[in-house]
């Protein structure tokens, strides 16, 4: 379900940006999108966030309000330690463009990068 | 038995001796994608002679002849006189075992490696979905995130993903050598080539040649796609890339000693460029070749030898001799 996705992460991005659990009238106002999706569709698409972990929710009144497990920056951060995980095991997973250099190593390098430029460059 | 014992030795000198030889050689930095090549040929080659040497043991080798009807008596009197002699059964049964177990063991590992893969990759894209933004006019998913990283997601929802910090700190000239790399993973398929050299080391992790090969492929890999990008955007522009991405970073806590691979691959680039010639490219192509082949030639030649021999009675005549092969 493609259109779902989109949904989900525009859903998901409320969320975030509000910072407190919100109804999913108020999520459907936050959505901002033309056209207006159906509120049953946002209700759906939510209560399926909310069993897939990325939201949790709580009763109110005799509504439900949802708010995000994680931040997005918790969420990041996992994404970046996987790819940059220091066992070997996740390479074939992940393809990163470059591991971390020790702290000396890449002064040396600047240094020789911009000699090897200037010679380049004619004067 | 014979055939068997030329198999077990040539997997055994391929998996101790030719790590030592390779591992030292330093043409691989100057042609990486033969190297590549080179360390795949020695690994497949290895395993298929432990797993034909096995079968030689347990398949005793026939002369071939025309007659289908004389083969197969000759394969059932081998059979029969090789089983009936207590050792014969046994070294039949260690052969079985030897290549039921090579075989099953790279066959299990390779699919679980790919599960496990399949299942990774999956779990990471559905959060890089959800918390990346896409940039449809670079190709590329971006994440707020400070420190500059690039990566990508192989298989066939790729994805490159990028972050915020190294789009501030790249200049569009190494934006584009950082794409270009990436882009070089995927069209190369070298997520493929690094899962099947993970699967050796891990199946076998006892066998020098595997362990080489897969830390040697995987600077490889690195080295061949650097070069894609330097040819497209220069080699100072890529070396520039490479630093920038890589001295954003801290250091994971557990490196290995010596030089980073990092630091080599910025070497290489600063350095002037010697790619092999084409000579010695060809040489290290046939080279690779006669690796892969040698061990189908061992089980191969005697039984080609044999069908040249002639098995009719004596004073058949020649004509007919020529229309029953």
């Amino acid at each position: 379900m493609p259109q779902f996705g989109e949904l989900e992460a525009a859903i998901m991005d409320a969320v975030w940006q509000a910072g407190k659990p919100l109804r999913v009238r108020e999520i459907l106002d936050r959505l901002g999108r033309d056209p207006e999706p159906a509120y049953n569709t946002v209700h759906t698409v939510t209560e399926i966030l909310f069993r897939k972990g990325w939201l949790a929710k709580e009763k109110d009144g005799r509504a439900y309000r949802y708010n995000a497990t994680k931040s997005r920056e918790e969420y990041v951060a996992g994404l970046m330690g996987e790819a940059f995980a220091a066992a070997g095991d996740r390479s074939a997973t992940l393809a990163r463009f470059v591991e971390a250099m020790r702290p000396g190593e890449a002064e040396e390098l600047h240094r020789l990068l911009g000699e090897a430029v200037q010679r380049e460059t004619p004067q | 038995m014979i055939v068997a014992a030329v198999l077990f030795a040539y997997a055994v000198l391929l998996g101790t001796l030719a790590p030592r030889l390779l591992g030292r050689a330093r043409w691989t930095e100057r042609a990486p994608r033969l190297g590549i090549v080179a360390w795949q040929a020695l690994g497949v080659s290895a395993l298929a002679s432990a797993v034909m040497a096995g079968l030689a043991l347990t398949v005793p080798t026939v002369r071939v002849s025309a007659d289908l009807a004389q083969l197969l008596q000759a394969c059932v009197m081998a059979l029969t006189a090789q089983y009936a002699s207590p050792g014969g059964a046994a070294a039949g049964a260690a052969g079985a075992v030897l290549a039921l177990a090579v075989l099953g063991r790279a066959a299990w590992c390779a699919g679980a490696a790919v599960l496990r893969i399949r299942r990774e990759r999956q779990e990471h894209r559905e959060v890089l979905d959800m918390v990346g933004r896409a940039d449809p006019v670079r190709g590329v998913v971006v994440l707020d995130h400070d420190e500059p990283a690039a990566y990508c997601l192989p298989g066939r929802h790729r994805r490159t993903v990028i972050t915020t910090g190294a789009l501030r700190t790249l200049d569009d000239d190494r934006l584009d050598a950082v794409l270009a790399h990436e882009r070089a993973h995927q069209a190369e398929r070298h997520d493929a080539v690094l899962a099947w050299a993970q699967t050796l080391a891990r199946a076998f992790p006892r066998v020098p040649l595997f362990r080489t090969a897969e830390t040697e492929i995987a600077r490889l890999v690195e080295m061949r796609a650097d070069d894609v990008a330097a040819a497209r955007s220069g080699r100072l522009t890529t070396a520039a890339a490479l630093l920038v991405v890589a001295g954003g970073r801290a250091p994971a806590a557990a490196m290995a000693a010596g030089g980073s691979t990092a630091a080599r691959r910025v070497h290489r680039l600063i350095e002037p460029h010697q790619p092999l010639g084409r000579v010695r490219i060809a040489a290290g192509s046939l080279a690779a070749a006669v690796v892969l082949a040698l061990p189908l030639l061992v089980v191969g030649g005697p039984a080609a030898v044999a069908t040249q021999l002639n098995y009719c009675p004596d004073g058949t005549p020649a004509a007919q001799v020529t229309t029953m092969r």
